[in-house]
């Protein structure tokens, strides 16, 4: 069962959801209800592509518009650690794992991408390092057991 | 519908470009990238269907099947192309660790590829028209991004199906299962879903779960 959690974000990521949910609403919506009603207004909607992809794209916006307002009900931002004894979410954190050096900021599950080094808080890395200090270990167990020992965190 | 059929043709392509890893490893006949978009795309959409969140599934079966697009021309790329020893015997050594760098050269390489991967991309929509162009463009960008939620949850669904195919091939060729797949699996996944499928396989997938499974088939 899936229950509710917050949702972490850096401040610069929440202000850009938030800017994102500003402009569908204030803006997105209204153009696009306007298009619609344009459209009926000259008649012959039936078989009007144009009408179709206006409505479609009304559902794309009030889709997402939900999506955001979900999200921002359970966002928390990440606040910057007063003191860097263990690592909490927004950490940047120095590893060694199977003997060599690796990089990871530890984010919200939204802003994760592994890729460009930012590690969900709730992935099983990100779950094992939160609370761990420098010099200390975890173990990551899964068909494999995987040891990370913090080198720094930043 | 010249343009669209000529489209379909190039796209075509994808299903005689092996992905790339299952080569690196030894798969003889490895899966194609189409055939890795379709295992992707049902295992989202079948797999969103048991979340309690409500998913627009036509965006999610849009986005799997445009994931990998870009590969007509970009081709598959592993996270190991750049550091292959020259030594062949060196690489299952390679293979068993998770590429490791610090953020600014993870940054570096992730700037690099999708500048490749969107040039790819915008050379095979050159000839649709744009509205498709757009919405081709706008949910690979989502994928890329991980803007949206069902964007998200197929980024991770195609991580979990190269993981189930890596232990299938382990299955059934006897390749050799690189602890990497795991690893890298760990830090990438967090959907509650995903996290019971990947438990799921660590159980199906144990030495002793396989002979036991060995032993029933006789």
């Amino acid at each position: 069962m899936e229950k509710e959690k917050p949702i972490y974000f850096t401040k610069k990521g929440l202000q850009k959801l938030k800017q994102e949910y500003e402009n569908l609403v204030s803006s997105a919506r209204k153009t696009v209800a306007q298009k619609i009603q344009e459209i009926r207004e000259d008649g012959e909607i039936d078989e009007n592509t144009e009408f179709s992809a206006a409505l479609e794209e009304q559902g794309k916006i009030e889709r997402r518009i939900t999506e955001l307002k979900e999200i921002l009900t359970k966002a928390k931002v990440i606040e910057p650690p007063r003191e860097k004894s263990a690592v909490t979410v927004g950490a940047t954190v120095v590893v060694e794992v199977e003997g060599e050096r690796d990089e990871f900021t530890i984010v919200g599950s939204v802003e994760a991408d592994p890729a460009k080094g930012l590690i969900s808080n709730e992935s099983p890395v990100g779950r094992a390092l939160l609370g761990t200090g420098v010099n200390e270990t975890v173990v990551v167990s899964s068909a494999i057991k995987t040891t990370y020992k913090v080198l720094a965190i930043k | 519908m010249k343009e669209l059929i000529d489209f379909f043709l190039e796209v075509g392509k994808l299903k005689e470009i092996p992905k790339k890893g299952w080569i690196l490893i030894g798969v003889k006949d490895p899966e194609s990238i189409v055939e890795h978009s379709f295992q992707v795309a049902l295992m989202a959409w079948l797999l969103a269907e048991r979340k309690k969140v409500r998913f627009d599934q036509e965006r999610l079966l849009k986005i799997a099947l445009a994931h990998d697009l870009c590969e007509v021309y970009a081709g598959d790329e592993t996270p190991y192309d750049k550091i292959l020893p020259k030594n062949k015997k060196d690489w299952p050594e390679l293979f068993d660790k998770w590429p490791r760098a610090i953020l600014s050269q993870k940054r570096k390489s992730y700037q690099e590829r999708r500048r490749n991967e969107k040039k790819s991309l915008e050379k095979l929509l050159s000839r649709l028209s744009a509205p498709l162009k757009r919405e081709i463009l706008e949910l690979w960008l989502d994928y890329e991004e991980g803007k949206t939620k069902e964007a998200r949850f197929v980024k991770q669904v195609n991580r979990i199906q190269t993981l189930m195919q890596a232990l299938d091939y382990g299955r059934r060729h006897k390749i050799r299962v690189y602890k990497s797949w795991w690893i890298g699996s760990k830090e990438k996944i967090d959907d509650p879903q995903l996290l019971e499928a990947m438990k799921v396989l660590e159980e199906k997938f144990t030495p002793r779960a396989l002979r036991k499974a060995k032993q029933e088939q006789w």
